[in-house]
This record gives C-alpha cells, structure tokens and sequence, in this order.
C-alpha cells in the first residue's frame, strides 16, 4: 500500500516537475547557448555577461563597425538588441516600434508599429524610453509606453494578444522590458513622479489574462504580503506593513513604481526587482518609512507572495529609486560560499544579500562621494542620515546644498555586469551632487506631483578634488563592498555594461563612444564614436561562426546626422517611396544600432 | 601638413589682389608667418579631429547650409578645419553633448544645463564656430541658391 502511495506520488511529481520545475525551457535553453542574446541581462540573473571569446582584450582592439541599422524615431534609445536565432529583435522608444531583422542580410522581416495616443507622451518623467522586449514560445513580448502589453508572433509580427496594464491617464506609463518565466510574462509600471501606485503584474503567457498583482504598498492582500512568513532582515513584518508607515491613505498614491530589471533564480523560484521613490518628492507631508517604496522584493512567481523585502531607503527625501537591476551571482562573502543578489542602488550603496533569506550581508558606498548618509546599519538595515543632508529636516522652501548622490543617484536604471571568471561588477556610475528644495504640491491625477526643484553639478565641487567629471565606470567587489579600479567619465555613463569571457567589458558613453576596457585592470583597448550618444545596453551574440557587438545609440534630441537612409533624400526615408523603397527595407532614420566585429 | 596648407592658403587669398616684387614677397612671406605664429598657432588647439569627425560635421554642416553642393562643401570644411585648429578634440566633444543634451526633458536634463562648465563650454564652442562661419562664407551659398 505505502509502496503504491510513493508509485503515485512519484507519478504525480514526475508529471508535475516539467510543467513548474523548468523556468520556460525553451528560453532557458536559448540563453544557454550564448550565439544568442535571448533575454535583455542574457540570462535570468541579469549577468550581462557572455561565454563568448573570439573577441577578447588581446584582438578588440581591431573591431570594425559590419553593419548599422537606424530605427526611424529620435529620442532617447536604452536597452539593447535581443537575438534568437538567425533573428535579431529591436525596440525603439515612443511610438514602440519592434523591427525582426534577418541576420543573413540584415533585411527587415517584418516590422511592428503600434498606434499609441500621444497624450502618453506628456505624462513620461524622463523622456520617452523604453527598454526592451521578451521572447519565449514563439512570441515577441512589447511593453508599449501606453501600458498595453503585446504579445507578437515571432516569425511574422502579426499580435496574438493585447491587454493593458495601467492607465496613462491618471500618470501610468511603461518603459521597462517585460520577462517571461515559466507561462507567466512579468512586468511593472511607471509614474511616481505622479503619483502612481506602484505594482508589479504576472500575465499568462498563453492569452494575458492576469496571475497575479503584488502591490509596493497598501494592506497585506494588496502587496501579497504574509505578515508572519515574509520578512524583512529576517523578521516577519507584521501585519499591514505596507500601510502602516503612511499617514492616512497617502499609501494610495504612494509611488513605489517598479519601472526597472526583473531577475529570477530558478532554483529558489524567487523573482527579484526593486520599488521606486515614494510620492510625492517633498518628504516633509509624507512623514514615516513609507513602506515598501525603495525596497528590494523577493516574490514567488507563482503566487507573487512576497518572500522577503529589504527597504534601502526608508522616508526617502532625495528621489533615490529603488528600481535598479538585482544581479544574482553566487559568489563568497567572508570566506563563505553565498547565492547574493547584488545591487547599486541610486542612493549610492552597493548592497549584497542572501537572496534566499534577504540577509544583509555588505552595503558600502560605490562611489566615495556619497555624503548624505555616512554609512548602513548591519542590524537594522537603515542608512544613517547625515543631518545637514536631511531634505526633510531642513524643511520646505530651504534649499539643501552639496548632497550627493543628486536624484538620478549614483547609477540609474543602466544595468552593470559580472564576470564569474573575475569575480568583478562593472557599474556604470554617476559622480553628480546636488541642491534640492522641496516645495508644496497638491495631487491631481495625471499631473506630475513632484514638489522639489533641484540643482546638479560635478561631484567635484563637493569633494574639493579639483576634478568636473560626471560620470565613472568601476569595477566593484561586492564580496569586500569595494572599489577595484574606476575610469573617469566626463559624462554619466548612462549606458548598461557588458562582461565576456574575452576578458573584456564594454560600455557606452554620452560623447557616443563604444568602449571596451581589459576586465582586470580597466586599460582602454577600443573606443568608437557612433552617431549620438549612448544610453543603451551593449549587447553581444554570434552568427555562423563570427561574434557581434551590437548597441543602441541616440539620446533625447540629438540624432546624429541623420544621414543613415543616405546622405541625400533624408527627409523621404521615412515614406518609404520611390527610389528610397529599396532603402527602407534596410534601414530608418533616427536612433541608430552600431554592430561590430572583427574583420576577417 | 594640415598647417602648411593653411598657411599657404591665407598667402594665396592675400596674393590674388596683390601684384607684388619678390623682395616684397619674401618680407610679406615673413610677416605672413610670424602674424600666423601669434594669431593663430598661439591659440590653436592640437588640431586633432579625427577625419570621421571631420567628414561627419561637413555633411551634417552642408544638410543645414542648403544641400550637398561644392559650395557648401567648401565652406564647410573651411569651417571644421577652423574649429579643429582653436579646441581640441576631446574637448569639442565634451562641448558638444552639453549643447546637444542641453534640452533633455526631465531631471535627467539637468546634468547637462546646470554644472558652470557646461555654459562655459556651451558658449566657447558658439563663438568659435560663428567666427569660422563668418570667415567662411557659410550661408552665402545656400541665400543666392533661393
């Protein structure tokens, strides 16, 4: 009897582990193989970094641009080329057009253009962006800025389904690239500068009716919060945590937008990202720790129910989202072997933890300038805040002066890199200050709530070194919490990192410049300028037998030349007619993706 | 090389309204060079555009000038060569994405439109292009073509 009872179990098990145990088995395998670029952080641990090595830092140096595509829109382009095959897949920002390119000629195969309201536009913080698309089964995911998911078919562009997300007009958008894991497409929502409450969504992959919905804050069956099993540095958060650090209802519009990375262990089944800044942006009439805004989440992707939370930030006063990618590695942490999750956060801390239990294991500054808190509590988590750079304690209408990180923080959404043959994290930073002054604001659906007006400037100023640069790109040991080397920028390197197993790290710049540096010592070995700059992801796949680099570049209003349809008849390339038909099937005006490789 | 040419260039225009003796000419050719020491190598720049950058602005300069004609080709190298002879490289670049970036929407816009060196750029980087624009004949080409 007992016998048969385990014959059944095991039956059971058997005919249950394919279907839940296998993260999406089509799209794990792609990743695996690193002739693709399947996922936008290659792999479901946002590593963004590749096995390939044919390009490596004793030959990069005579990588050649092979071929360019212009997608048709200006502003600002981030993310990065996916690659699936012998099909290269591309995003552009608002209007969200998705082109297929066929890699043999690098011909458009079909090309996607959705009809968006352009009243979207005026409600998006921070220009027009957008950061990328998903595959898996067969079909191309789209996050279109209007909040409408999208499923396409892969092979032909043609919409299998379409649901929406939020609502633009009361200050929803999206800009962040979707994930798909297992039968479920994961994606969040942006809008805390109107006071938007944030969420992160699980729609089935299968027809995009919705699995789940966990909120940043609000009571426990909003957030999906267990109030005895979920915790917080390794303490259940009681009940109603997500309301009872607000006054009154403020939790309703509170923010904690999540507009940033997704990662997954599939191991743990824990899917990871982090919460934006709570609403509005003057702290002084949100008193409390506005939980769980700037927080990282653990949540278990098939019931969403948060496993653990840990806020970086709590009573945010300097717009120091929280959203920034989680990188999972497994690395050691005092002579321990650890899975960690690594995390820049834009306040300015590196921070590792457990990401089994959310075990705050390192949180030191990446960036030496960081002054507004002048380090993080191992016990209770909270920064201590230096008081002269209290936003909130300098009160209304005072202008606080010399803060550093300024609000877009020590490193915004461009996501870093890690190399296991290294061990190293290569962050793309910010090395800017600020004044800020927060001010009254009144909440009105749709209209921005943001209440401070800021000032930037090099860091530089404040650490009296006598340097004006804005930007480093560093190499950080999350297992120590320290710097390695890092490379002055003059600007913000707003553009997400790529590590290979060539030794070499790539990134892009403001100035437009593609660079590869050596991945032990940061020596520059190859610098290009593309047409704008960069704040896209450097992206890297292989193509019978030959390696490619691929980025986006174009930034908000600056477009280049604008030359990429041919240097005459410009302003046709977009109609597409007459002699320019020809022309169009291979490239658009406006942003521009620059491949390289090396010659033959 | 670059510098040869150039000089010899600012000879030439001088030499076509002049009718001149050689002794004339080698006192000129002597002023010519120690004017050209003082004005322009003192306050040149490494004179080290990549020709990518050059050829670049030369079609972006010549789309805004009327089309790609010689006309607006040969005022537009004349104008890159200036400017590529007052600031360096780097720093024409730098100066650039401030002015390119300066009306970024948002927050983010404010790394480029605040920090004091982005107007002191801004403004350096105006100035050198309106001189080389006045002295070479930019527009002219593009007015009598309407």
């Amino acid at each position: 009897m007992f016998k048969r009872i385990v014959a059944i179990i095991s039956v059971s098990l058997a005919l249950i582990v394919p279907v839940t145990s296998g993260a999406n088995s089509e799209l794990m395998q792609l990743m695996n193989n690193p002739n693709n670029w399947a996922i936008w952080g290659g792999d479901y641990a946002g590593t963004r970094y590749s096995k390939l090595s044919q390009i490596n830092s004793s030959n990069v140096g005579k990588m050649q641009v092979a071929w360019t595509f212009s997608t048709g829109v200006l502003r600002g382009h981030e993310g990065g080329p996916l690659v699936v095959g012998e099909t290269l897949y591309v995003h552009t920002p608002f209007p969200n057009k998705v082109f297929a390119i066929n890699l043999n000629d690098q011909s458009i195969i079909w090309r996607y253009e959705p009809k968006q309201d352009p009243d979207t536009i005026p409600v998006m913080c921070c220009d027009t962006v957008y950061r990328g698309l998903a595959y898996a089964d067969g079909k191309i995911f789209l996050q279109q800025a209007d909040t409408h998911l999208v499923a396409l078919d892969a092979k032909t562009g043609k919409m299998i389904w379409r649901i929406k997300n939020g609502d633009p007009k009361s200050g929803s958008t999206n800009t962040n690239a979707p994930v798909v894991i297992k039968d479920k497409v994961i994606t969040g929502i942006s809008g805390g500068e109107f006071g938007v409450h944030g969420f992160l969504a699980a729609y089935n992959t299968k027809d995009g009716s919705l699995a789940w919905k966990g909120f940043s804050t609000g009571p426990d069956s909003m957030t999906l919060i267990d109030p005895k099993k979920t915790t917080h540095l390794g303490k259940p958060v009681g009940a109603n945590s997500g309301t009872n650090t607000w006054k009154g209802d403020q939790w309703k519009i509170g923010g904690g937008t999540t507009w940033g990375w997704y990662t997954y262990d599939p191991a743990l089944n824990l899917v990871y990202y982090g919460t934006g800044n709570p609403s509005t942006w003057n702290p002084v009439v949100r008193p409390g720790d506005n939980r769980w805004s700037m927080t990282i989440f653990a949540r278990d992707l098939d019931t969403g129910m948060a496993k653990w939370v840990y806020q970086m930030t709590p009573h945010d006063e300097w717009d120091y989202d929280g959203i920034n990618e989680m990188i999972l590695a497994d690395i050691k942490v005092k002579g321990k072997d650890r899975k960690v999750l690594v995390h820049f956060d834009r306040n300015g801390f590196g921070y590792t933890l457990d990401r089994v239990t959310g075990e705050l294991l390192v949180a030191e500054k990446y960036d030496p300038a960081v002054n507004w808190a002048t380090h993080v509590d191992m016990k209770t988590g909270r920064p201590a805040v230096v008081a002269k750079y209290s936003t909130h304690q300098n009160g209304e209408d005072t202008n606080t002066q010399n803060v550093c990180p300024a609000a877009l923080g020590s490193k915004d959404q461009q996501p870093a890199a890690f190399s296991p043959r290294t061990g190293l994290f290569y962050v793309p930073t910010n090395h800017v200050c600020m004044d800020y002054e927060p001010f009254e604001v009144e909440y009105v659906a749709g209209q921005p709530y943001v209440g401070a007006t800021l000032s930037m400037f090099p860091a530089g100023r404040v650490t009296g070194d006598g340097t004006n640069h804005l930007g480093n790109f560093i190499a950080w040991d999350a297992s120590e919490g320290k710097i390695v080397w890092s490379l002055p920028e003059q600007f913000s390197v707003w553009s997400g990192a790529l590590a290979t197993a060539g030794d070499v790290v790539f990134y892009g710049t403001l100035e437009g410049y593609l660079k590869a540096v050596d991945a032990k010592t940061g020596k520059e070995l190859y610098k290009f300028k593309t047409p704008s700059g960069i704040i896209g992801n450097v992206n890297t796949w292989s193509f019978k037998g030959k390696q490619y680099v691929g980025v986006l570049s174009g930034i908000g209003g600056w477009a280049g030349i604008g030359m990429a349809a041919g240097l005459e008849g410009d302003t046709d390339g977009l109609g597409a007619v007459g002699a320019y038909k020809s022309l169009d099937k291979y490239t658009q005006l406006g942003g521009v993706m620059t491949v390289f490789a090396l010659p033959d | 090389m670059l510098t040869l040419r150039q000089c010899s260039d600012s000879i030439h225009q001088v030499d076509s309204f002049c009718t001149v003796t050689g002794g004339e000419i080698v006192r000129f050719l002597a002023f010519a060079f120690v004017l050209y020491s003082l004005l322009i190598c003192s306050t040149a720049g490494a004179n080290d555009f990549p020709t990518q950058a050059r050829v670049e602005y030369v079609f972006k300069c010549m789309n805004s000038h009327g089309g790609q004609t010689y006309e607006t080709l040969y005022s537009c190298v004349c104008v890159i060569d200036k400017i590529a002879e007052k600031i360096a490289y780097d720093e024409y670049v730098e100066a650039d994405v401030f002015s390119q970036l300066r009306s970024t929407p948002g927050e983010r816009g404010g790394v480029f439109r605040d920090p004091d060196r982005a107007s002191l750029l801004v403004d350096k980087i105006f100035e050198i292009t309106e001189g080389a624009e006045n002295s070479c004949f930019v527009g002219l080409g593009a007015k009598s073509a309407n």
